[in-house]
This record gives structure tokens, C-alpha cells and sequence, in this order.
């Protein structure tokens, strides 16, 4: 059996390797516009901050990718998905396939504002585009979007001993992960550490002759050289629109629970589909590393026949601001509108904790300081466990020794622990 | 596949497998550097060691942004290319057990690997509440101390039905 695999981020390769382990035999051909190796996204800000080196972000190496028997063909532009020939165009060569994977993922958004074509304007997405901010050797910084590539970027850059300006379009940082209270008590570390935080503003923009001067925002301008766009992504499903793939209602490509797109023996995942989300079942984009390897993982079972389903997106993003773990996890306030959602607050010596429940289940838990027990949170977020019967078991003397992890998590579930 | 199988009901929580497990792997004598973690529950007198698991699809592995841990095709085992490791402590929360553990001295995370098949702390249990065998032969293990168990509490001749 001939895969083709279209993408080679977090999920291509995941479906690629994944692909290996369960059939020694297929032929698994890569195609990629990325001229990278496999790298991680996610560790970039920390060669930003010159934690790491570059080179460590790379995950696989061209060695690797022969010893797995997978044939790559990377910094290829493809044109063209043929649905009915089983074939796909790229430059002047035709690739066949019997399965196709697509895993096309996400393009960061640099929006057309006068002055956002100067150079220094940056986005953080590839090994490219931090080579580029270093050589560019910025000094004061405008980061925009406080999402958490925009919140990791501003940390970093301020680590570098760059001046770091944090701007937000809505009123808190953050907003797809915290609530309210817990986004402030992060903006105030931040503010700590030195970044200058922006909320409830945008930038309209960016004046310079040959260079970027300063920067407009509807408030305020700015003096930078750089500017950091973290504004959002773009899913890149060109090549399944163009072959008439059903796209979602969101701008992805419209998936099932075993990762099949509208067209039989074609799968997708990643960043560039459509799932849901595993509480509100309601479809979601989820642009999240861990989501994209759980995806190629279903797609690459089911592509060969052995049945898996997704069992849905459950967001966790977890950043470390002045050695202080903060956690976001599930769904915030903001996203379970329409449901009756209890919040349980708690202001424990050792930090800020929030747990949403929703019909006596947890939707969603946001903390910052110690995370001791977060992961069996995770878990009932996964499993909606009642949070009735994780009381139960811990308040039995019986069963409790057989679940012996559900002990830390006690202390975020109810104020009477 | 071989794992360390906690038998709760005999341990007393001393916490020697904490100690030997943080000298053997980091030189050190501190619990906090240990990949065994004991649980405790005062108000019930429960004090349970909590280990990796090795789950067979493990969610550390997925929530990895490093790619680095992977299954020993050979083991078994989850096991980590801890030079890799960045420190983002995402397998922290995505495990279950909590029983991926921050080293904060080398500031990467770790998880137990069972010392390559001859675990220190299975060895040093003055108990023998920790055993590295099958989760099966555990389980055979539990039942038929079980079964002693209700032979004391029902000694024979008290039993109603056969054998009385």
C-alpha cells in the first residue's frame, strides 16, 4: 500500500512514524512545502530566549527518516488533489497514492496594515523565522497577541534583554484559555517581569521608511523595531477546497471521529481540520501540538484498517513565567456559554486555582503556582468523570488505596478537603 | 509486560524506595528527587507509593512537544531521551499518576525506568510492598491472599456449604 502523508509538522510526522510502527511493509511517501526536517514549534520561544540552541529543536534527522524507511520530498510545492485519479500534483511530477494523509496545518496571520510589509515584521512559526528575528537583532519589541505563542514570545524576547510591548485586541491576555481573574493575576507577573501589557487595544499601524519606527495602536503609539504578529493562525486547506473536500463551518477541513475527511481514503489532521471538543462535543479548532499527534495517530490506525476513533479536543497549555508553572485546561467561561457552569475558586498558599463544573463534571480547571495533582484533573476533563463519584472514591477508605493518585487532586475539587 | 505493582494494604509508607530511588538515579538523598512518590492520606492512615504506570499508549508521549518519549520496542518500557528534554512539564499534567517527575536540579522531567529490569527500590522494600512481576501474577497474587484472608475470618468448619 502507497500513503502520502502532505504536511510535515507535528502531525505528518506523527502519522508517519505512527504508520511505521503498525506495518513495516507500506510505503510512506512525505510531501512538504517546509524545507525542515521534523522540528517542534512549541520549543521555538525557548531558542528565542537562549535556553536552547536551535539545533535542538529539530526532532528528526534525514538519517532518521531513512532508517524508518519514509521517503521525503520536502520544500515541494503541491498543487493539486486529484479525488478521483488518486493522485496529487506537485510542480510537474504526480504522485499516486492508495491513502492520503493530509496534515497541511496553519499559516500565522500577518494582517495587510500600512507598514506590515517593513521589514521586521516577524512571526514565530519555523526555525526561519527565529534565525530571521536574530538576525535582525531586535531591541524593542511590539508582540502582537497575547494568545500563548504571543505570551511565550514576549517572555522570551524580554529574557534576551529586549524592551517587550504586549498588545491585545480583547480585554484580558490570554482570553482562549483563562478567565478573568487568573488572566490578571498573569498579566500582573508579567508586568513584573518587565513586559508591558496591552489590553482592550489594536494595532492600525506601523510607520517607517526603510525600517519599522513606530507602531499604532488605537490608543497609543509605540516606538519598536520589531514587530511579532501572534494574532492567529489561518488553516491551509487550499489544496482540499480546491478537490471539493467538505470544509467545516469553521474554515477547516470537516473530519469523523476516525479522522476521515468528506472523501473515502482520505484523512487529515492537525492543525489544518476540524474537530470537536470533548465536552460540549461542538466543533473546534484545535491548534494544539498534543491534539495534532492524537489526530495523526487516528488517522494512521484507522488508514490502515485498525479501527480508533478521536475521542475530541481538550486544550492544555501550560507556560512557566518566572519559574511559575500556569495552567489552562478544558474550556474557559468564555467558551461554556449557554451552559450553567459553577466556578470553585481557591486561594491556596502555594497559588490561584479555578475549577469550571458543569452538570456535576469539570469543563475546565485554570491555575497558577504549584500543579501537584493537575493531571488527575486532566484526566476527569478527559474521562467526565461525575464529580460526585471521584468524591466518593476519595472519601472511601476502601478504594482509595487502589487510586492512590486521585489523592493530591482532592484539594481543587471541593473547599471542604 | 513486567511492572513495579504496589500493594497497598502492606505498605507502611516509610519511605525508603523515595531514598534509594533518588541516591541510585542522582546521587542525592532526597525524596522530592524520587521517581516513586509516596501518597499520603492521614485522615485514613493511607500512605500509598504512586509509580509510572507504563501505560501501553502513554499520554506523556503524546503531550510531549519534544517527541522524546517513546516505547523501548524491546522492553516495553516508557522511556525518555532525557538530553532532549526542554522542561515544559507538559507530561507532568497529562499524566494520570502524576508519576512524570520535575528534576529540578538537571530542570528536566523524568519518569521510572525501572532501572533497565532490576528495580532499586522493589529491592530495598523491607516489606515487600513494591513487586516487579506481571500485573497478572499481581493480581493472582492479591485474590489469593484474599482468599487466605476470608479463610481466617471464616476459619473451617464455621463455613456453611462443602468442605465443613
Amino acid at each position: 500500500m502507497r500513503i502520502l502523508i502532505v504536511g510535515n509538522g507535528a502531525a505528518g510526522n506523527q502519522a508517519a512514524v505512527s504508520l511505521r510502527k503498525l506495518d513495516s511493509s507500506c510505503e510512506i511517501v512525505m510531501l512538504a512545502e517546509q524545507n525542515y526536517p521534523n522540528y517542534s514549534a512549541c520549543a521555538l520561544p525557548d531558542v528565542l530566549a537562549g535556553w536552547i540552541p536551535l539545533k535542538k529543536t529539530f526532532l528528526m534527522a534525514e538519517e532518521d527518516y531513512s532508517r524508518l524507511n519514509i521517503e521525503t520530498n520536502f520544500g515541494l510545492e503541491v498543487n493539486q488533489l486529484n479525488l478521483t485519479e488518486q493522485c496529487l500534483q506537485a510542480g510537474e511530477l504526480l504522485y499516486h497514492y492508495d491513502r492520503l494523509i493530509l496534515a497541511t496545518g496553519s499559516q500565522p496571520v500577518i494582517p495587510a496594515l500600512p507598514g506590515s510589509e517593513l521589514p521586521g515584521n516577524f512571526v514565530v512559526k519555523t526555525p526561519g523565522d527565529i534565525e530571521g528575528i536574530l538576525a535582525h537583532g531586535p531591541q524593542q519589541v511590539v508582540v502582537v497577541g497575547a494568545g500563548n505563542i504571543g505570551v511565550e514570545t514576549a517572555s522570551a524576547l524580554k529574557n534576551r534583554g529586549c524592551k517587550v510591548t504586549l498588545v491585545e485586541m480583547q480585554d484580558r491576555i490570554m482570553p482562549l484559555l483563562y478567565d478573568h481573574k487568573p488572566a490578571t493575576i498573569i498579566q500582573s507577573m508579567l508586568e513584573e517581569e518587565g513586559i508591558e501589557v496591552v489590553t482592550g487595544d489594536r494595532v492600525i499601524g506601523i510607520s517607517g521608511d526603510s525600517q519599522i519606527e513606530l507602531i499604532h495602536t488605537q490608543g497609543q503609539d509605540i516606538n519598536a523595531d520589531t514587530v511579532i504578529w501572534a494574532a492567529g493562525v489561518k488553516q491551509n486547506t487550499h489544496i482540499a477546497r480546491a478537490a471539493g473536500l467538505s470544509i467545516g463551518s469553521l474554515g477547516g477541513i470537516q473530519v469523523d471521529t476516525q479522522m476521515q475527511s468528506s472523501a473515502e481514503g482520505v484523512f487529515a489532521c492537525g492543525d489544518c481540520v476540524q474537530s470537536f471538543q470533548v465536552f460540549t462535543r461542538k466543533p473546534c479548532l484545535s491548534l494544539l501540538w498534543s491534539s495534532a499527534k492524537r489526530q495523526a495517530q487516528v488517522a494512521a490506525r484507522n488508514c490502515l484498517g485498525y479501527l480508533d476513533k478521536y475521542e475530541g479536543s481538550c486544550s492544555l497549555v501550560i507556560e512557566e513565567i518566572m519559574g511559575i508553572p500556569c495552567v489552562a485546561m478544558g474550556l474557559n467561561l468564555e467558551a461554556l456559554q449557554g451552559y450553567e457552569a459553577e466556578v470553585v475558586e481557591h486561594h491556596a498558599e502555594d497559588g490561584y486555582f479555578r475549577v469550571l463544573i458543569v452538570e456535576d463534571k469539570i469543563a475546565g480547571f485554570q491555575g497558577v503556582g504549584s500543579i501537584e495533582g493537575a493531571g488527575a484533573i486532566f484526566t476527569m476533563i478527559k474521562k467526565k468523570t461525575p464529580i460526585s463519584e471521584s468524591k466518593r472514591v476519595l472519601l472511601n477508605r476502601g478504594l482509595i488505596p487502589s487510586m492512590a493518585w486521585y489523592i493530591d487532586s482532592r484539594r481543587y475539587l471541593s473547599s471542604q478537603y | 509486560m513486567k511492572r513495579i505493582v504496589v500493594d497497598a494494604e502492606v505498605c507502611t509508607g516509610c519511605g525508603i524506595c523515595q531514598l534509594v530511588c533518588s541516591v541510585h538515579k542522582t546521587g542525592q538523598w532526597h525524596p522530592a528527587l524520587s521517581r516513586i512518590k509516596i501518597k499520603q492520606m492521614p485522615e485514613f492512615g493511607i500512605k500509598v507509593p504512586v509509580v509510572c504506570m507504563q501505560c501501553s499508549n502513554p499520554p506523556c508521549a503524546v503531550f510531549c512537544v519534544m517527541n522524546l518519549i517513546y516505547k523501548d520496542p524491546d522492553t516495553g518500557y516508557t522511556m525518555r531521551r532525557e538530553d532532549k528534554c526542554i522542561g515544559c512539564r507538559a507530561c507532568e499534567i497529562a499524566c494520570p499518576f502524576s508519576a512524570a517527575i520535575m528534576d529540578p536540579i538537571r530542570e528536566v522531567v523524568v519518569n521510572c525506568d525501572l532501572c533497565g529490569g532490576e528495580p532499586v527500590c522493589v529491592a530495598y522494600c523491607p516489606e515487600g510492598a513494591l513487586l516487579y512481576m506481571d500485573e497478572a501474577e499481581a493480581g493472582d497474587k492479591r485474590r489469593s491472599r484474599l482468599g487466605l484472608k476470608s479463610g481466617e475470618i471464616f476459619p473451617r468448619g464455621e463455613c456453611s456449604g462443602r468442605g465443613s
